[in-house]
């Protein structure tokens, strides 16, 4: 098991390098640095001057070292927009992004998981075409279509919730609701497919054809099976997530990564946005980590692959 | 369909309820912007929010400028012109920060020194950069400096010049590194969060006879919405007071939803489809003349004023706001004919159609009306909507050919706040003509007026008969507020909230 | 399916129509594979006679004609505007909204198919690859997948399309080069499962070269995987461009995608809801049915799976 779990974090740290490198080389690509920080009044040898106090001046390779050594040392670099730190700036915004994915994911699964398993237990009854209903119609709503909506019904109309922005818990509803939407699908039809595949296996079949296992040992038996594929989607879905907030958190006007992300982008604050792909990054591959390791646990038989 | 229905019917009903009352209660004002502000002061900004709004909130000028444009004593209780280049401020003793200390000479001198110094780098160098030093004569007598005559000064002292406790910017540069963050305005700042909201809270110390009034709100909150829909929707959910630049076409029918007051004004700034004739990688169609004349002839802007802009805005034929000093109307007569345009184009040898690239940063559906007139007569354009830092960035680069521009002087009424951003060679000039920029520069640093005006004349019409610029119409800004805000609009696009109040109940 | 020859019995003859009458209506039982097959067939077909379908030009403006309200505004509100002219309405651009629809199922549907084009053979290869020959090659290929999932789609794709400005193309490619995680993950495991069958172990024991036994044994039958992992990533693709376009960094107007359109339409979601409830039944109506395509493609191919 320690082999295993130490095994699985050199690659988790190998991912994390070569998402570095490729931020790097795309963010570089994008904006010429020394000119963001000269500002917009600067003369070209104002501009001239700053590429050799930073050293942009020196090859890419070496900046790049640099960088990553910085990085290592918890220095992320200055954000040309604010003037300050980025990991101010990425640490103030980060909570409303933490809290905005961990309740949609909760509320996914809340949702997802009962459902799969009834559908799961009945398959093709009225209820199982009603969870299977829901997931079609949910992967095919775009869900900043989904967030419109809910704020002309639910802020506009019935006043209930605020249109925008991430000071109190009722402002986090829409927007969890609209990013948890999304995900519900994928989780309830394999948490559903899992539970058929066991409830259909010679094993359970016979003894349940025997009058051997109580329905409660079934449905912990075929949950059991139907949990380890869930906990490394989880993962996945988890961090798509994170990703995804970028939407949400611009049409609610959310002060959380995503919608700085989509400022960063707009305005071109390269370091704030190579900062954040990394830490979405390393957030993901924390996840996945876990999750193998939560799979292994479970499941001995994995902890040789 | 009927699901519609029932969704237009609930959305009448919901909208009877006043928004609001809450706040009026609690005498707050909320109001909401696109602008995403990362710093507080109101110099390290483009955005009229913080240079402006923000700004004559907490912090005070020497002088006021009414809506009228009249001078009131502020900061200075008078001042003179000693000569062409030097100004004398008689500054008042009894005015108090919002730490209780007094406001003291040093202060000032400290913020137009720290200003004027170009290492310093404040976003808009030319509201600055003809200010040589400030000293101070005795303990309130303060001499302004000049770097050469600048008949427009009171202009920018009166509006945009807020006087910074002494040091405020401390050695890092960052607003209230001194640890003062205060003002000596109506208003001291509570709470702020870059580029999330600002909250203001009202400031009793206020000296009471401030052309500004007394603070008038227990506290003014401002928050940074990038979306206009999402603005609407608070505004329509009672999440926020007061909003503006609301689109014409959500304006009217915003009119009719009771509770909700909405009001256009025609504003200094000016639109102007600005054409870059410097030399390009690959050539550069838009150095021809005709090339030029034709993409004038093409756009009908009267219909496009019409129709899509709206009610507030006026089609102009001069590359100025017509109250600005220096500013001629009809300096151009070419009007809409595509079918001249498409003839010029087969002269300029482009008859089989062309492709440029524009550049554009206020309004999506603009850019695309201009482009779609143009494209009439064959020349396709490869539009890109920016914000105004990166759509500028393709003009300093000189990576387009046109840009649908536009300036607000700052509410200056004066055309050196417009066109010397544009004209004087800097990297912003598209143009690059030497006798445009020597005119204006020489305009802005003669005290004469009559020799002035001669001068942006020449400069006004070369501008225009050389199609450097085609100035396009006037924008109006449109407000909306809760009918219960006392709220005045003026054409300066300044709105005064230290102005306005809650009607009593 | 045999022909029933002339010596075939009655019993012989019924019994193989009966075979061939349960395919076909296990096909055309299947509500969601016809729903999904007939429903994007038909948005195919729009797409592709799009100018027979209007007499207007999606790019012809008229600012005089602005904003008119579809038709049924005539038959409820009684608003004279709208009128038979434009049955959907006008945009703010006084631009006919169906004609705008219609073409704008073009762009969803060559975004949905260049990018599934691009991203399969790209996940394909690596898959197939990484399946078959396994050991370090299989190690470098899932180290990439892995890499790829860590980074987060939609930020990249905003990231790259403000750096090379929103176009078409670009859209396309970054997509396709973001979205082919899921066909490597599935064509690997499909292709470990077909190595170990016996057709493939008696070529290779015959001496077919690998390339050889890919291309012959193995891409024939991991198509059926292939189809279904396409519907998945189409349907991806399609809310991924409406998205970048929808926040300003997709597709660039005037062409009408739907995402754009939505985009455009958002400040009307108040006084006029139908501007941005179009596009968005449009958008959702294509994805609905290519999902529906794939559930109907999988249920029917991989039985076990099927309730």
């Amino acid at each position: 098991m320690l082999r295993f779990i130490f095994r699985r974090a050199a690659v988790g740290v190998l991912v994390l390098v070569a998402v570095a490198i490729l931020t790097f080389a795309l963010t570089n690509a994008a904006v010429d640095p020394a000119r963001a920080i000269a500002g917009d009044s600067a003369t070209a040898d104002d501009i001239r001057a700053i590429r050799e106090l930073y050293g942009f001046d020196r090859p890419l390779h070496i900046q790049f070292l640099a960088w990553a050594q910085d990085i290592i040392q918890g220095d992320l670099g200055q954000s040309y927009r604010q003037r300050r730190p980025v990991s101010d700036v990425v640490l103030e915004r980060l909570p409303v992004t933490m809290i905005l994915g961990a309740t949609a994911f909760l509320l996914a699964v809340v949702v997802a998981i009962p459902l799969g398993i009834l559908a799961g237990l009945k398959p093709n009854s009225w209820i199982d075409r009603c969870a299977l209903t829901i997931a079609v119609l949910g992967q095919a709503v775009p869900n900043f279509w989904l967030a419109l909506m809910g704020i002309v019904i639910f802020s506009v109309q019935l006043r209930l919730l605020p249109a925008s922005g991430s000071g109190t818990w009722q402002s986090f509803v829409l927007p969890s609701v609209a990013l948890a939407y999304y995900a519900m699908p994928t989780l309830m039809r394999l948490t559903r497919a899992g539970m058929i595949d066991t409830l259909q296996s010679d094993y359970v079949r016979t003894a349940r054809a025997k009058g051997l296992l109580p329905p409660q040992v079934v449905l912990k038996h075929a949950l059991r099976n139907a949990i380890l594929p869930l906990v490394s989607v989880s993962a996945v879905q988890l961090g798509m997530m994170l990703g995804g907030s970028v939407v949400i958190e611009t049409i609610f006007a959310m002060q959380g990564i995503g919608y700085l992300a989509w400022e960063s982008i707009t305005m071109s604050d390269p370091p704030v946005v190579q900062a954040i792909v990394l830490t979405i990054a390393s957030f993901y591959v924390v996840l996945t980590f876990s999750a193998d390791v939560i799979n292994a646990w479970l499941d001995p038989r994995l902890r040789g692959s | 369909m009927k699901f519609k229905f029932l969704l237009t019917a609930a959305v009448a009903v919901a909208l009877q309820a006043a928004p609001g009352a809450a706040q009026q209660s609690e005498n707050t004002l909320r109001w909401t912007s696109e602008a995403s502000l990362t710093t507080i002061d109101p110099y390290f900004n483009y955005h009229r929010e913080a240079m402006l709004l923000n700004g004559q909130l907490v912090w005070d000028t020497l002088a006021y400028k009414t809506a009228d444009g009249e001078y009131l004593p502020l900061l200075a209780t008078e001042w003179e012109w000693i000569d062409d280049q030097t100004l004398e401020f008689k500054l008042r003793d009894d005015v108090k920060w919002h730490d209780g200390e007094p406001f003291t000479i040093e202060d000032a001198v400290y913020t137009f020194n720290y200003i004027s110094t170009p290492e310093n780098g404040v976003n808009v160098q030319s509201n600055v950069n003809w200010i040589e030093s400030a000293e101070a004569v005795d303990e309130t007598t303060l001499r302004l400096n000049l770097k050469k005559p600048f008949p427009a000064a009171m202009e920018y002292i009166s509006t945009l010049h807020a006087i910074l406790p002494d040091g405020f910017f401390g050695d890092t540069g960052q607003a209230g590194a001194n640890g003062r963050l205060v003002g000596t305005g109506p208003y001291k700042v509570a709470d702020f969060v870059q580029g999330d909201r600002i909250r203001v809270e009202a400031f009793d110390g206020y000296f009471a006879d401030s052309p500004k009034g007394m603070p008038t709100f227990d506290a003014i909150v401002y928050r940074t919405i990038p979306d206009t829909s999402t603005q609407i929707a608070e505004l329509l959910s009672g999440g926020v007071d007061w909003i503006w630049r609301v689109p014409p076409d959500q304006a009217e029918p915003m009119s009719g939803v009771p509770d909700i007051t909405v009001s256009a004004d025609e504003t200094m700034r000016i639109s102007f489809l600005s054409m870059n004739l410097r030399d390009m990688e690959g050539g550069n169609p838009m150095q021809d003349a005709k090339v030029r004349e034709a993409v004038a002839l093409a756009i009908d802007r009267q219909t496009i004023v019409d129709q899509v802009i709206g009610e507030g805005s006026t089609v102009i034929n001069s590359p100025c706001f017509r109250t600005q000093f220096g500013c001629i109307e009809n300096a151009t007569d070419i009007g809409y004919d595509p079918e001249k345009a498409k003839e010029l184009l087969a002269e300029a040898g482009y008859g089989d159609g062309m492709t440029v690239r524009m550049t554009s940063y206020r309004s999506r559906e603009w850019t695309e009306a201009v482009s779609g007139y143009l494209a009439n007569v064959g020349i396709n354009v490869e539009a890109s909507v920016l914000d105004y830092a990166n759509a500028r960035e393709r003009v300093v680069n000189n990576e387009v050919n046109m840009m649908l521009g536009d300036w607000g002087s700052y509410g200056v009424n004066d055309v050196s706040a417009l066109l010397n951003n544009f004209f004087t060679l800097s990297e912003d000039d598209m143009a690059q003509d030497e006798a445009v920029s020597e005119a204006l520069l020489a305009a802005a640093q003669t005290a004469d007026p009559d020799a002035r005006m001669e001068q942006y004349e020449f400069a006004v019409n070369e501008i225009a008969d050389k199609l450097y610029w085609y100035p396009m119409w006037t924008h109006p800004t449109t407000y909306a507020y809760n009918s219960n805000l006392e709220f005045e609009s003026h054409p300066d696009e300044n709105p005064r909230f230290f102005m306005s109040k809650w009607a009593d109940e | 399916m045999t022909t029933a020859g002339h010596n075939a019995t009655a019993s012989e003859r019924e019994e193989s129509i009966a075979r061939r009458r349960s395919a076909i209506s296990r096909y055309l039982g299947h509500r969601s594979l016809v729903i999904g097959g007939v429903g994007l067939a038909l948005l195919i077909l729009i797409a592709v006679f799009a100018p027979l379908l209007t007499w207007h030009d999606p790019y012809m403006q008229d600012l005089t004609s602005r904003r008119i309200p579809p038709i049924w505004h005539g038959w409820f509100y009684d608003n004279p505007k709208a009128g038979w002219l434009h049955p959907l309405g006008t945009d703010p651009l006084g631009r006919d909204y169906f004609t705008r629809l219609v073409y704008g199922a073009r762009i969803s549907l060559f975004v949905g198919f260049s990018v599934v084009a691009l991203s399969c053979v790209i996940g394909t290869t690596l898959g197939v690859l990484a399946g078959y020959f396994g050991g370090r090659i299989d190690a470098v290929i899932s180290f990439i997948v892995t890499t790829r999932l860590s980074m987060p789609v939609v930020l990249v794709a905003l990231a790259v399309v403000s750096i090379f400005d929103g176009s078409l193309q670009v859209v396309i490619l970054v997509l396709g080069l973001l979205l082919w995680d899921r066909f490597a993950v599935v064509m690997r495991s499909v292709t470990l499962q077909i190595k170990s069958q016996e057709f493939v172990t008696a070529a290779r024991a015959v001496g077919c070269s690998n390339l050889r036994i890919i291309l012959t044994e193995i891409m024939p039958n991991v198509a059926n995987s292939l189809i279904i992992v396409a519907t998945i990533e189409m349907a991806v693709a399609i809310i991924y461009e409406a998205s970048l376009s929808f926040l300003g960094l997709g597709i660039q107007p005037p062409l009408p995608s739907w995402g754009l359109m939505l985009a455009e339409a958002r400040p009307e979601i108040f006084f006029a809801a139908w501007m941005i409830t179009l596009p968005g039944i449009a958008l959702f109506l294509l994805v609905l049915f290519v999902n529906l395509l794939g559930d109907g493609v999988r249920d029917i191919t991989a039985p076990e799976g099927r309730a």
